[in-house]
């Protein structure tokens, strides 16, 4: 490189501040086998959305889902370990927004946000007005559920986990899931109808 | 506990339905647009603030290995002046790695200062000086400062005459007397007159090929008193759609005006044309394209800590905009010419 002009020196506060850039150790931060940030991109483009919309349905409000899929996205990334086995990095993401959708309705109990937001709808116009209310009526039902029941119907039918997974994920043991899914589904079918009524 | 025989017209729900409910009621449900953007400043970050638990450790595992040594076998005494050292250094720059010929190093070189910190630790250990520093203490060093980065510079290359990118570079050099951790790869700053500009980090395929693997350079830098390291950077002008207004910045290079060849004109440089470009190749006029007044220049800033002010800038054409890639820091060679802190002024 043929250095030439040398343009300057230590400058002074003025220089207005428009835009920064964080430049990360982003791909410094990659491993020696070359998995880097792209495969961050590669899990988000795979699971992201799905995870968010897993998050949608234990939680309520959407900004909290976007948190929660957020964090479990860093934090399963930044162990490096964790993103080693492409196969198991699903696994991994799905439980920590399990645990964390769990930690943070813990604590929005706690802070005593029992009224939910109801999630901000980006539903459409040509979207029937008859899928709108179901799905309001769902979101309602699923609310009422304890918390277990919800986790497990949402694993077990949005998320198509079999019995054995949902229990691994929520450390029970597949008759508990059985239980809860039985229960759960009873539950719903009570409320769906009695919201109908 | 099925109870599923009993008639419910509307809503006996079934698997299948829930699925199918489920799906939908949150079929609308999209990634807010900066997720990913997001995500990628985060990731790295937290694995830096992982890294840093963890490499503290070591480190500290390293100095308290190292400085025993270091310290029995000081024959004189340091008085932290680097170039005192110089000579002998020399004579003992081929310190291998065995421990017992580190003294042979005594004043913390600058040449050898800079160590990723966390590179194999026996590397590490085997460069006395990133921890031979005088007076240090066998604890982590601290994390530089901008009091410790008495010297910084921007320099850039001449701009590639085919296409006007240009390379360049920030250097900041530990002039303080102690060894200290960068841990904080900084911020490239726009200042004025960056209209149409972005920034955006290397990565390899990227039109900014010169600049080094990302992927190869430390996460964390051990600056011994001298040492410096680099953040390079590289300008990837756009390509100006419309060919701007470019009489005057057409003949940068021959003095058109008097038509003497090389009469050089000295007294009226070729007019708008030698502040729109600093390296007169005669680029796709990386001038002019904005009004005729203003600057053509953008100021490029580094910020090496958290603080509002770029510690040095460099001047970059702005011409019709255009990226800056820059890459995370990495250990400044050895300066052969550059006097070591002496001339260090903050």
């Amino acid at each position: 490189m043929n250095v030439t002009g040398a343009a300057v020196a230590i400058t002074l506060p003025g220089a207005a501040r428009r835009a920064g850039s964080r430049m990360g150790f982003a791909a410094a931060a990659a491993d020696a086998t070359g998995a880097s940030v792209d495969q961050l991109t590669d899990t988000y483009r795979a699971h992201y959305r799905s995870l968010l919309r897993l998050a949608a349905l234990l939680l309520d409000d959407l900004s909290s889902c976007e948190d929660v899929v957020q964090e479990a996205f860093i934090r399963v990334h930044a162990a490096r370990r964790r993103v080693r086995d492409p196969e198991k990095t699903l696994a991994y993401l799905r439980q920590t927004v399990v645990n964390l959708s769990r930690s943070t309705l813990r604590r929005r109990l706690l802070g005593l946000r029992l009224l939910p937001k109801p999630m901000p709808d980006m539903a459409s116009a040509e979207e029937g007005a008859y899928d709108a209310l179901e799905r309001d009526e769902l979101k309602a039902a699923l609310r009422g559920l304890q918390r277990r029941q919800r986790e497990v119907l949402v694993l077990r039918y949005y998320a198509d986990l079999t019995e054995a997974q949902v229990a691994e994920v929520l450390g029970i043991s597949v008759g508990s899931v059985k239980a809860y899914g039985s229960r759960g589904l009873a539950a719903l079918r009570v409320r769906l109808e009695s919201g109908d009524d | 506990m099925t109870d599923q025989h009993r008639p419910r017209p509307h809503h006996e729900l079934t698997e299948d339905q829930l699925r199918d409910l489920l799906h939908r009621a949150v079929a609308t449900v999209q990634p807010e647009p900066g997720a990913l953007p997001r995500l990628r400043t985060a990731v790295p970050r937290r694995r830096a603030a992982r890294r840093r638990a963890w490499s503290g450790a070591a480190v500290l595992a390293g100095a308290a290995a190292v400085l025993p040594l270091v310290h029995a076998a000081q024959p004189f005494h340091l008085s932290g002046d680097p170039t005192g050292g110089q000579a002998a250094g020399e004579g003992h720059a081929a310190v291998p790695d065995s421990s017992a010929a580190a003294p042979g190093h005594p004043h913390g070189l600058p040449t050898a200062s800079v160590t990723g910190a966390d590179g194999t630790g026996s590397e590490t250990t085997a460069d006395p000086s990133a921890d031979g520093s005088p007076g240090a203490s066998p604890a982590v060093p601290p994390l530089c400062t901008r009091a410790d980065f008495g010297r910084v510079d921007a320099q850039q290359a001449d701009a590639i005459p085919a296409d006007g990118r240009i390379y360049g570079w920030f250097r900041l050099t530990n002039t303080s007397d102690h060894p200290c951790r960068v841990t904080d790869p900084g911020v490239l700053d726009l200042g004025t007159g960056a209209t149409g500009v972005r920034l955006a980090a290397h990565t390899v395929g990227d039109p900014a090929g010169a600049l080094p693997d990302p992927a190869g350079l430390p996460r964390e830098l051990l600056l011994g008193p001298g040492g410096s390291y680099l953040v390079r950077f590289a300008w990837v002008p756009a390509r100006c759609d419309t060919p701007p207004p470019v009489p005057s910045s057409r003949p940068t290079l021959a003095p058109s005006s008097a038509g003497l060849p090389g009469a050089g004109t000295p007294a009226e440089p070729a007019p708008a044309a030698v502040a729109a470009d600093p390296s007169p190749t005669g680029e796709p006029a990386p001038g002019g394209t904005p009004g005729p007044s203003s600057p053509a220049t953008f100021a490029l800033g580094y910020i090496p800590d958290r603080s509002a002010r770029p510690a040095a800038t460099a001047a970059l054409p702005v011409g019709c905009g255009g990226t800056v890639y820059h890459t995370p820091p990495e250990p400044a060679p050895a300066p052969g010419g550059p006097a070591p802190s002496s001339s260090a002024a903050p």
